[in-house]
C-alpha cells in the first residue's frame, strides 16, 4: 500500500465523516451496499467489483472532496454503475464461451457430495448460534401450517412484533450465510 | 423503509406492501433502468432500506424453495439467480437450510399452544424484577379493589334490607297476615325487666319473607316507640324510631315487621322502649329469641 493510497484513504474517511469511528462504519456500509448491488445485477465476483469501485473513488478523492455536494455514497454509486456497465459487456463474452459447460447437467455424485458438504457446514454454522437462535431459525423453516398463521404463532411464542421477528430471522440468516460462504469456499 | 409504527394504519400497511412489491420486482429484474437506479440509490444511502431489500430477497428465496412462485416469477427467478455463482449460492443455501430444518423436526420442540395454567405458572415464576414488582402491585390492587367491592356489595345489600324494613313499618303500611311467608310472634305487653324472659324459638324457612312481632299497648295511647334489634354479640342490627301502635280489631297493637333476609341462625334481643315527653326513651323491654333456619 503506497503512501499516496494511505493519504487518499484518510481523505476518503474524513470526507465520509469527521468522526473516525463513524466514518469507518459508513465506509463498511457503503462497501457492503456495493457488494449486494453487484450481486443483484448478476455480477461475477461482487466483492472484487466493490473493491474496484472503491479504488476508483480513492483515486478521485483529492479532486472531488472540496467541491462535491451531497451524500458521498451517491458518488460511489455513480462509479459502480459505470463499472457495472463495463463489466456487463465483458461478461456477455464470457457467458458465450462457457455456455456449453453451463448446459452440462451436474453428475449425481457431484450433487450428493455438495449436499453432504452443505449439511456439514450447516451443522457447524448452526452450532455457533445460541440454542434459542438455533431453535428460532429452524422453527421458522419447519412450518407445516399456512405461513401466516405459523408466523403469527412464532411471534406469540417469542413475544416479538411481526416485523421484529422478520428482522431477527434475517440477521440470523445473514450470519448463517456468511458462515456458510466461509465454510463452502468462494462460489464457483 | 422506515420502521412501521405500531399499530400500523391501513394507509401505512398499503405503503409497506407497495414497497415490498417494488423490491420484489427489482430482484426479479422487472424494473426499468430508471426505477432500478432509484432503488439502488436508496440501498446505498439508507441502511434500513437495504435491510428491507435483503429480507425481501430471503422471502423470495423461501417462496422459490417452497414452490410457491407463479410461473412467470419462477422464470424470472431462474434467470436472475443463475446469472452468477453468488446468486446461485444464495439459492443453494436456502435449499440446504430448508432440507436441514425438515430433517431436524423430531429434535426441535414443536410450537406449543400454552394452556392458561402454564402461562400463569410462567408469570409467577418469572425472575424479571420489574415483572415481579408489577405482579405484586397488580395483586395488591386487585385485593384492595376486591375488598372494596365486597364491602360495597355488602353495604348495598344492607341498605336494601333496611329500606325494606322501613317500608314495612312506616305509618299506614300493610299489616301482613300470618301465612307461609309471614311468621308472626306475639309478645307480652309487660315483661319482668330482670332476666329478660325466656327466649322464643322462631323457625324460618325458604318461603319466609317476613317475621312479624305483635305487642299489645294500652288503648288510647299516642306514644311512639323505638325498636332495637341486637345480635348475639350485642351489636345493633337495626334501630327503628317513631313506631306507633296499630288498631287491629278492638285492640291496640304495636306491630314490628322484619324482612327475613335480615335474620340469620343466631340469638337475638329485641328491645322496645317508649318515647318519653322530654324526647328521651324509657328503659326498654327486652325480648330474647333464637332464629333457626335461613330464608
Amino acid at each position: 500500500m503506497t503512501k499516496k493510497w494511505e493519504d487518499n484513504f484518510d481523505a476518503l474517511l474524513t470526507w465520509l465523516d469527521p468522526d473516525r469511528e463513524k466514518a469507518g462504519r459508513k465506509y463498511e456500509e457503503i462497501r457492503h451496499s456495493l457488494i449486494v448491488i453487484f450481486e443483484w445485477r448478476g455480477g461475477y465476483d461482487a466483492e472484487d467489483l466493490a473493491d474496484e469501485t472503491i479504488t476508483r473513488v480513492l483515486r478521485k478523492v483529492p479532486e472531488i472532496v472540496n467541491n462535491y455536494e451531497g451524500d458521498p455514497a451517491l458518488y460511489f454509486y455513480a462509479v459502480a454503475k459505470r463499472l457495472a456497465y463495463e463489466v456487463s459487456r465483458r461478461q456477455q463474452a464470457r457467458v458465450e464461451i462457457e455456455d456449453p459447460e453451463k448446459l452440462r447437467a451436474p453428475k449425481v455424485n457431484d450433487e450428493r457430495n455438495d449436499r453432504e458438504t452443505e449439511h456439514e457446514c450447516l451443522d457447524k454454522c448452526l452450532a455457533q448460534l445460541s440454542p434459542a437462535d438455533r431453535e428460532l431459525i429452524l422453527l421458522y423453516y419447519q412450518q407445516d401450517q399456512p405461513k401466516i398463521s405459523y408466523r403469527r404463532e412464532l411471534t406469540r411464542r417469542y413475544r416479538l412484533e411481526p416485523n421484529a421477528l422478520r428482522v431477527r430471522v434475517h440477521r440470523l440468516r445473514a450470519m448463517l450465510h456468511a458462515c456458510m460462504n466461509n465454510c463452502l469456499g468462494k462460489p464457483k | 423503509m422506515e420502521e412501521a409504527i405500531f399499530p400500523p394504519t391501513a394507509a401505512l400497511m398499503k405503503d409497506i406492501e407497495r414497497e415490498r412489491l417494488l423490491i420484489r420486482q427489482y430482484l426479479l429484474g422487472e424494473l426499468d433502468e430508471h426505477e432500478r437506479e432509484q432503488l439502488e440509490q436508496r440501498v446505498i444511502t439508507n441502511p434500513r432500506f437495504k435491510e428491507e431489500v435483503l429480507i425481501t430477497e430471503e422471502e423470495l428465496l423461501e417462496d422459490f424453495v417452497n414452490g410457491t412462485l407463479s410461473p412467470r416469477e419462477l422464470e424470472l427467478f431462474n434467470r436472475m439467480y443463475s446469472s452468477s455463482p453468488a446468486q446461485s449460492r444464495k439459492v443453494k443455501i436456502a435449499q440446504a437450510l430448508s432440507r436441514y430444518a425438515s430433517e431436524q423436526s423430531p429434535v426441535v420442540q414443536p410450537v406449543v399452544h400454552k394452556t392458561w395454567t402454564r402461562s400463569l405458572f410462567e408469570i409467577f415464576s418469572t425472575k424479571n424484577r420489574f415483572r415481579r414488582f408489577s405482579l405484586a402491585a397488580l395483586i395488591t390492587v386487585l385485593a384492595v379493589g376486591g375488598a372494596i367491592l365486597v364491602y360495597w356489595l355488602t353495604s348495598q345489600q344492607w341498605r336494601a334490607n333496611y329500606e325494606a324494613l322501613r317500608q314495612l313499618n312506616q305509618a299506614g303500611s300493610e299489616i301482613l297476615q300470618p301465612d307461609s311467608s309471614v311468621v308472626s310472634v306475639s309478645l307480652p305487653a309487660l315483661l319482668l325487666r330482670e332476666g329478660g324472659g325466656e327466649a322464643r324459638n322462631i323457625t324460618i324457612s325458604r318461603q319466609t319473607r317476613t317475621v312479624q312481632f305483635r305487642r299489645p299497648v294500652p288503648s288510647g295511647g299516642t306514644s311512639s316507640f323505638r325498636a332495637t334489634l341486637k345480635g348475639s354479640d350485642g351489636s345493633e342490627v337495626f334501630r327503628l324510631d317513631d313506631l306507633h301502635a296499630r288498631q287491629i280489631g278492638p285492640d291496640s297493637v304495636l306491630v314490628l315487621q322484619i324482612p327475613a333476609k335480615m335474620l340469620t341462625s343466631q340469638d337475638y334481643q329485641l328491645e322496645i322502649s317508649e318515647r318519653l315527653p322530654d324526647g328521651t326513651h324509657g328503659r326498654p323491654s327486652t325480648y330474647p329469641f333464637h332464629v333457626t333456619g335461613t330464608p
